[in-house]
């Protein structure tokens, strides 16, 4: 009896602290924080849930001389607990991040409440973006971090644990996605690259893809070319890139398999034709790889990891990008109309 | 005659004793039954005739031709009247003659261990009639039986069955002495008589089966275990009963072992999923929720929206009506059965969701916990899991997801230190008995089952 009773005494004494009922709880799916005129400006986009109703969201704005506060200036005006565990995306303006990006870091860490799995976006003009899906009534956090994950969007993924990884270790300079609003649609077909920990510049779509490329990422890699006057489309079915050092040189490897996207602009039986073209592509190609080093090599921002690749190597350490030389080793290949084709029978073969 | 006052004496306010005097050799012949508990019939019949016979045969043994005939003394009397026995009086000699009366039902379906395979009779309240239908499957001399009369007032027939060359001594000789020393008023059902068998414990799990089926009676015996049949009761207790004897009926032995074994995985996930999915409900929704998906969690919430009551008091409230339902279900006759039903649907259903009582998540947390629950038609099982149930979710109600660990590990812990006449509940788990295993928990092929349990019995060999 004595055993059951200091059970039931001891029960509510250790429990019930942070029992906290489904109702109060304010599900956060983006939050936005911005640093103007040593104030931190936040947007919290919570989502509302009404039954028999499409799932929709409301904005909360608030500032502080911290996070902390203006987080809390927020919790004053909504009648739910904020909950950021399953937060979808953090955007950080250009001057929060160059200005405040430790204090972001360290809070959302320390914060037990603060899940792992969200993405990072940069954008500079919070507020017009916030605006334009509330206009239309889209669930920011939700749609943005669709655009990042999809599977044919060659962004930049970069998820909170692993940018956090990449900003602690000396040997890389992180690299993040960065959106705008271009004729009342939202694109994230750029992004921005540090250097020490601060965003020196931003870069368009193209080298976008050259980084997702040499960093093996699996996506949807589309290169232009103009042959004949014809504007052929480079479709990238499988590659593997490597970069290595050797003899102190950087060697870039590339090895390319892909199909044109419309096989009926090139004559393809031809094998002349053909090699003409995978000429022009690797050339092309290849430019666009040389620029992006030449850009990081120029800012200093190693995004590629080429100061940690040059330790592995060498077991020293170099101070800047200036001096590397570097080669690039492309190779690339064309699928010609495969197997599949011909598995349809005869027909196909006397007709081609 | 003396014995006949006292007869008289004790019998006085006994409406239903008929006395009757016969003339038989010129001497009078007393006759004393039970007019409710005997057969007019066969009294008639092998009795009165016989002794009213003009060409009767000089010994009354010789005409009396029933097939229990003893002689008694007047000691007996009384037991042998109210079992149905005619007594009669003749010559200093006191005789009783066996004309029960048929006044138990015939043998039925099994009414609770029902199943699709495997026989269809099952014991009735005829003591009688359960050890024969026992010793149709079992017909070997080595299957003993120790009778008793156990109760005061109700001498019930209890028989004790172990076969000989099987059953380990101690085991039966532990029973023995038990059933030895019980003095009560009355014992009539095997439901009070198994609660002298087993130690005092706290524990809600049962030390012994019922049954009603005889195969799983003799199932029971093969493997080494004692057996206890009662008159006047048509269920038999065996013993010892551990949890995994609880979780498989013996129909699995009728199909395919790969078929089997997917039933008892079904089975050991639907012993858990009864007992912690409340509670785990509890926790996520209370207060770890961060492990739930976050279309899920938007989802529940919307459910949620305008419930006056917390998750807590609105899982309480589901399982109180749920458990009054099934008891209703039991007691209410039959007849009802269906005004019930309905009552249940309404009131479960669409009813309380509408009025915002409870969240539609709630009622697939219920209905997902008492349909797991129907797996285990055992009286005692259901009630030592319905009370584990009720912990398991008092704790999580304070301690979340970590309360729900806890009571895992104190169930398994409480499971692991009792014991079933010296027999550890977790067996053949813990302690790891491969034959008994492949009896209970995984089905082998029949013919590499050729071992029985060392823990139950020193004849290890089945097959030869």
């Amino acid at each position: 009896m004595k055993k059951l009773l200091l059970i039931l005494f001891l029960l509510p004494l250790c429990g019930c602290y942070n029992y906290i009922e489904l109702n109060e709880l304010g599900v956060v799916s983006l939050l936005a924080i911005d640093y103007q005129d040593n104030e931190y400006q936040i947007n919290l986009e919570i989502r509302e849930n009404k039954k028999e109703e499409e799932e929709t969201s409301k904005i909360y704005k608030s500032t502080g001389s911290s996070l902390d506060e203006a987080i809390q200036n927020t919790g004053l005006s909504l009648n739910k607990t904020l909950y950021f565990v399953d937060l979808d995306i953090l955007m950080l303006s250009t001057d929060a991040i160059n200005n405040k990006l430790d204090t972001i870091l360290d809070y959302l860490t320390r914060e037990n409440n603060v899940g792992i799995n969200f993405y990072l976006l940069v954008d500079d003009n919070i507020e017009k973006t916030i605006s334009h899906f509330q206009k239309e009534k889209i669930i920011a956090g939700k749609y943005l971090k669709e655009i990042i994950n999809g599977r044919f969007n060659n962004t930049i993924k970069s998820k909170y644990i692993d940018f956090l990884q990449t900003h602690l270790n000396s040997y890389y300079d992180p690299i993040l996605p960065k959106g705008k609003l271009e004729n009342d649609t939202y694109k994230i077909n750029s992004a921005s690259i540090f250097k020490k920990n601060k965003i020196i510049e931003e870069i368009p779509f193209n080298y976008v893809q050259t980084y997702n490329l040499l960093n093996n990422i699996k996506s949807l890699y589309l290169y232009h070319i103009n042959y004949n006057n014809n504007d052929l489309i480079y479709k990238i079915i499988s590659s593997k890139s490597k970069l290595k050092f050797q003899n102190n040189k950087l060697i870039i490897t590339c090895n390319i398999n892909g199909i044109f996207d419309e096989m009926e602009k090139a004559n393809l039986k031809d094998k002349e034709e053909i090699k003409k073209i995978l000429s022009l592509l690797e050339n092309n190609i290849k430019k666009e790889i040389t620029t992006y080093i030449d850009l990081s090599i120029s800012l200093e921002s190693d995004t590629l990891g080429i100061k940690k690749k040059y330790y592995n190597e060498t077991r020293k350490e170099i101070k800047s990008l200036k001096n590397i030389e570097y080669e690039i080793i492309l190779k690339v290949n064309l699928d010609r109309k495969g197997l599949m084709f011909y598995s349809f029978g005869e027909e196909y073969e006397k007709d081609n | 005659m003396k014995i006949i006052k006292e007869i008289n004496e004790k019998f006085k306010d006994t409406p239903d004793l008929i006395t009757r005097k016969i003339k038989y050799k010129l001497r009078t012949v007393y006759i004393f039954y039970i007019e409710t508990i005997c057969s007019s019939e066969l009294i008639n019949n092998f009795i009165l005739k016989n002794l009213t016979n003009p060409n009767h045969k000089p010994s009354l043994s010789n005409i009396l031709a029933t097939p229990n005939f003893k002689n008694i003394n007047k000691e007996q009397i009384e037991f042998y009247l109210y079992n149905g026995f005619t007594v009669i009086l003749y010559k200093n000699h006191i005789y009783a003659l066996e004309t029960k009366a048929n006044l138990d039902r015939s043998i039925s379906f099994p009414e609770i261990e029902q199943d699709l395979y495997g026989a269809k009779d099952s014991l009735v309240e005829n003591y009688q009639k359960n050890i024969g239908l026992i010793k149709r499957r079992i017909k070997s001399a080595h299957l003993k039986t120790i009778e008793y009369k156990l109760g005061r007032y109700s001498k019930t027939a209890t028989g004790l069955l172990y076969i000989d060359n099987i059953a380990k001594q101690e085991l039966v000789k532990e029973i023995d002495s038990k059933l030895s020393k019980i003095d009560t008023d009355i014992i009539i059902d095997a439901g009070s008589l198994k609660q002298y068998l087993a130690k005092e414990s706290k524990n809600f799990f049962p030390p012994t089966k019922l049954t009603e089926r005889p195969d799983v009676i003799v199932e029971a015996l093969l493997e080494g275990k004692v057996v206890i049949v009662l008159d006047t009761c048509p269920f038999a207790i065996i013993t010892p009963a551990v949890l995994a004897d609880f979780i498989n009926p013996v129909s699995d032995k009728y199909l395919y072992n790969y078929n089997a074994n997917n039933l008892k995985i079904l089975r050991l996930i639907c012993f858990f999923l009864t007992i912690f999915t409340p509670a785990f409900y509890i926790a996520i929704i209370t207060y770890n929720h961060e492990t739930i998906p976050a279309t899920l969690l938007t989802s529940f919430i919307t459910q949620n929206q305008g419930i006056p009551f917390p998750a807590t008091i609105e899982t309480f409230f589901m399982l109180f009506i749920c458990e009054m339902l099934r008891e209703s279900d039991i007691r209410f006759p039959s007849n009802y059965s269906s005004s019930i039903s309905i009552l249940g649907a309404l009131i479960l259903g669409d009813a309380a969701v509408s009025a915002n009582i409870v969240s539609p998540i709630m009622i697939i947390v219920t209905a997902l916990t008492f349909i797991s629950s129907m797996i285990f038609s055992n009286v005692e099982l259901s009630g030592a899991i319905r009370s584990w149930r009720f912990l398991s979710l008092i704790i999580a109600s304070f301690l979340g997801l970590y309360g729900v660990s806890l009571s895992i590990i104190f169930f398994i812990v409480n499971l692991a230190s009792y014991q079933s006449f010296n027999l550890p509940y977790t067996f053949p788990v813990v302690p790891f008995n491969l034959p008994y295993l492949k009896e209970t928990l995984i089905e082998g092929k029949k013919k590499d089952d050729t071992k029985r349990s060392k823990y139950l019995t020193n004849n290890l060999r089945k097959q030869r």
